[in-house]
């Protein structure tokens, strides 16, 4: 199993790495309990500091575990953890507004440590904060959510590498630097549209995209322009931020990351079984992977379609069986996570028509829904249509969504999909055009329409209550759609925390009676509380972690998300993550608990 | 991590790593699938100047550029070719960027 990079500077790294070489190191024969405490320079408890311990190669479980400082700045991670180098243990403290300045480990014997972690405040927040800090510049909210939907379906904006260019562009010594950082951003963007034009046409039999015009794929001269008048500086000092809404992290939470070798993007996971495996779907490969959540060993399995296919929406079969939607126009596959066998369906419909699937139709459990008759019913991206396929005897058919007044063109994208509990109506939403409504199975009418205040808000993945109460995500503007399907009435439309987090879902937790927002461009799953209307956050333990799908462990109530960066060459972390909020919201049941 | 330092750190890694055997990376191959040919081409100017182009400013002292070319693929920068930055290349090794600009300073 490969392990994910370490945490540690890259000077850290190479004095570990010289000292094992030198037979300096004192591995742990016993597995290590690890405790410790995180203060300030005055010697002051920090709470709700992460604090993050990569897991030596020896060690069966997580790459990566983060636990979070309680009120007296106590932490203690409850796996130990076996293979551990005593003298160099792989820690790592981050807390907004602060800079880690030292690891103090002193073993009280060969199976305990005691941790002491000092933390220097600082005003120069640049190395924490995520990327949607720096678009506070960017005033004008309809320019920054075009910006957020131009560029974070790859990867963040502005990550560390996009930050990085603007130094390199600052540091050029010219007459006219406005007109030097036009032709820079310009350039970058070219570059990225040529890599994203190899990673989404590798279904395409006409080879790779023409880097002579790859200018001309989408708004590229657009993104550059908002670059170019917002990213003037070395980007490399950042203040003030906030992360908009209280942090809900306590002494009990705890997150683990697995990462998956040799791919470039993990597009979704979910946990199903008992003892519970932890799915990630593999776009790029054409995988689905198997991780043994205890164990961190990982196994896969091809999905069977002769071609690209790239494996991309997961949904819950009531059965425990896992569905996926794909990428690529190939087949819907059902696979038998115990006999590890497949069945599929071509994505194209009775008549020919060659569909685009992104969802199929699940409930307030993000379990697959069918209707009375037995059809599993899917938004069409491609045809910017809903449809159906009866898994029977593969007979699918698609009704296509009318235009919508003052929104037409094309690129409507319909996106998302939920299903109501009385399972007679669908709701989708369209990420192009900032618009939602619903489809009633009954009449094969389309019949209520939403259109959006901002046309680049970008609904993404819906989700749906235990009471018919749809959420919706708005990815380019920063916001949450509360929306009554049976009353056909919003209920409320809220700015998140922090509104250039591009929240790409939602998902409803049952037990909790809360909604948990993935954001792509804040590092931080975001929970909203339906009754106060108010917001909590939980950081994730690293930056570019560009988070996609998030689903709820039925079971124990942990939620399951992956960080989803794609593209080839692009920065960022490629890995399935578990977050155990540490609540007790599931009981005993919690995972971690029994450890 | 100033320049100077992340050269140090480059060459610490080098001399850590494993040697590969140069002869089997092929610079033609690896201009294509590290997708230097986004911005560069063979004889043409894209984004950046040409392959051709590169190899005739440095033909009178192609020794010394092998190793310059190879940092500067992997750091990015700009102040020869204008005022547009090459964008950093850290998923490209140094052996690799060697090969690379091997090939380059060996084209006519």
């Amino acid at each position: 199993m490969r392990r994910y990079g370490s945490l540690l500077p890259l000077t850290g790294r190479l004095i570990y790495a010289i000292a094992i070489s030198l037979g300096l190191a004192a591995v742990a024969e016993a597995a290590v309990e690890i405790d410790g405490t995180v203060v300030d320079l005055n010697g002051t408890p920090l709470a709700q500091a992460q604090v993050s311990i990569v897991t030596p190669d020896s060690h069966a479980g997580a790459d990566v575990m983060t636990v979070f400082t309680g009120d007296g700045g106590r932490f203690s991670f409850p796996e130990t953890i076996s293979g551990l180098d005593l003298a160099n243990p792989d820690l790592n403290a981050r807390m907004l507004g602060y800079e880690q300045l030292n690891v103090s480990a002193a073993s009280n014997s060969s199976s305990a440590m005691d941790v002491t972690i000092v933390m220097r405040r600082t005003s120069n927040q640049a190395a924490v904060a995520p990327a949607s800090a720096w678009l506070t510049r960017i005033g004008d909210r309809d320019e920054k959510a075009r910006f957020v939907r131009n560029c974070v379906g790859c990867h963040q904006v502005p990550s560390a590498a996009v930050r990085a260019y603007a130094k390199q562009i600052a540091a050029v010594d010219v007459a006219d630097p406005a007109t030097a950082r036009e032709q820079s951003w310009l350039a970058i963007v070219h570059y990225m549209n040529y890599l994203s034009g190899w990673e989404f046409g590798r279904a395409n039999p006409d080879g790779p995209p023409d880097a002579e015009h790859a200018y001309y794929v989408g708004p590229g001269k657009e993104v550059a322009a908002t670059m170019a008048g917002h990213f003037k500086d070395a980007m490399d000092e950042l203040s003030g931020y906030e992360y908009g809404a209280p942090l809900i992290v306590t002494a009990d939470t705890f997150i683990r990351e697995y990462e998956v070798p040799g791919t470039n993007a993990i597009r979704e996971a979910m946990m199903l079984g008992s003892p519970a495996t932890l799915w990630a779907a593999d776009v790029s490969t054409n995988r689905m992977y198997a991780i043994d959540v205890a164990t961190g060993d990982q196994e896969y399995y091809d999905v069977p379609f002769d071609g690209e296919s790239g494996p991309h929406s997961l949904h819950r079969g009531a059965d425990g069986s896992l569905w996926v939607a794909p990428f690529f126009p190939s087949v819907i596959a059902r696979l038998d996570p115990v006999e590890k066998s497949w069945q599929t369906w071509p994505t194209v419909t009775n008549k020919g028509e060659v569909l685009g699937i992104h969802d199929l139709s699940f409930g307030y459990k993000h379990e697959l829904l069918t209707d009375d008759d037995g059809l599993i019913w899917y938004s069409d991206i491609r045809n910017n249509a809903v449809g159906y396929i009866d898994p029977e005897n593969g007979d699918a058919e698609i009704f296509h969504a009318p235009e919508v007044a003052g929104r037409a063109g094309s690129g409507a994208l319909l996106y998302g999909l939920v299903m109501t509990s009385d399972r007679k109506h669908i709701w989708y939403s369209q990420l192009g055009i900032g618009s939602f409504g619903s489809f009633n199975i009954e009449t094969r009418e389309f019949e209520t329409r939403v259109t959006l205040p901002m046309a680049d808000s970008g609904p993404r993945r819906l989700t749906i209550s235990d009471e018919d109460i749809m959420y919706v995500p708005l990815y380019g503007s920063g916001q949450l759609v509360e929306y009554d399907t049976r009353a056909s009435k919003q209920l409320g439309i809220y700015d998140l925390p922090d509104t250039g987090s591009a929240p790409y879902a939602v998902t409803w937790d049952p037990v909790r009676k809360v909604v948990w927002i993935a954001t792509s461009n804040a590092d931080a799953i975001y929970r909203f509380d339906p009754q106060t209307k108010s917001f909590g956050v939980i950081p994730m333990p690293r930056d570019g972690a560009q988070l996609r799908m998030i689903d709820i462990d039925p079971e124990s109530g942990v939620l399951v998300s992956s960080y989803a960066n794609i593209v080839e060459f692009v920065h960022g972390p490629r890995m399935a993550l578990i977050v155990d909020p540490g609540d007790g919201a599931y009981g005993d049941k919690m995972m971690g608990a029994a450890q | 991590m100033n320049h100077g330092f992340r050269l140090a750190v480059l060459a610490l890694l080098f001399l850590a790593a494993p040697l590969v055997n140069a002869d089997e990376l092929d610079g033609a191959t690896l201009v294509d699938t590290k997708r230097c040919v986004a911005c560069h081409d063979q004889t043409r100017t894209l984004l950046g100047p040409s392959y051709t182009a590169i190899a005739a400013r440095h033909a009178a002292n192609k020794e010394l550029m092998v190793e310059v070319l190879a940092q500067k693929i992997i750091i990015g920068g700009a102040g020869n070719w204008g005022v547009v930055p090459m964008v950093p290349n850290e998923h490209v090794s140094l052996e690799e960027s060697r090969a690379i600009s091997r090939w380059i300073l060996g084209l006519q």
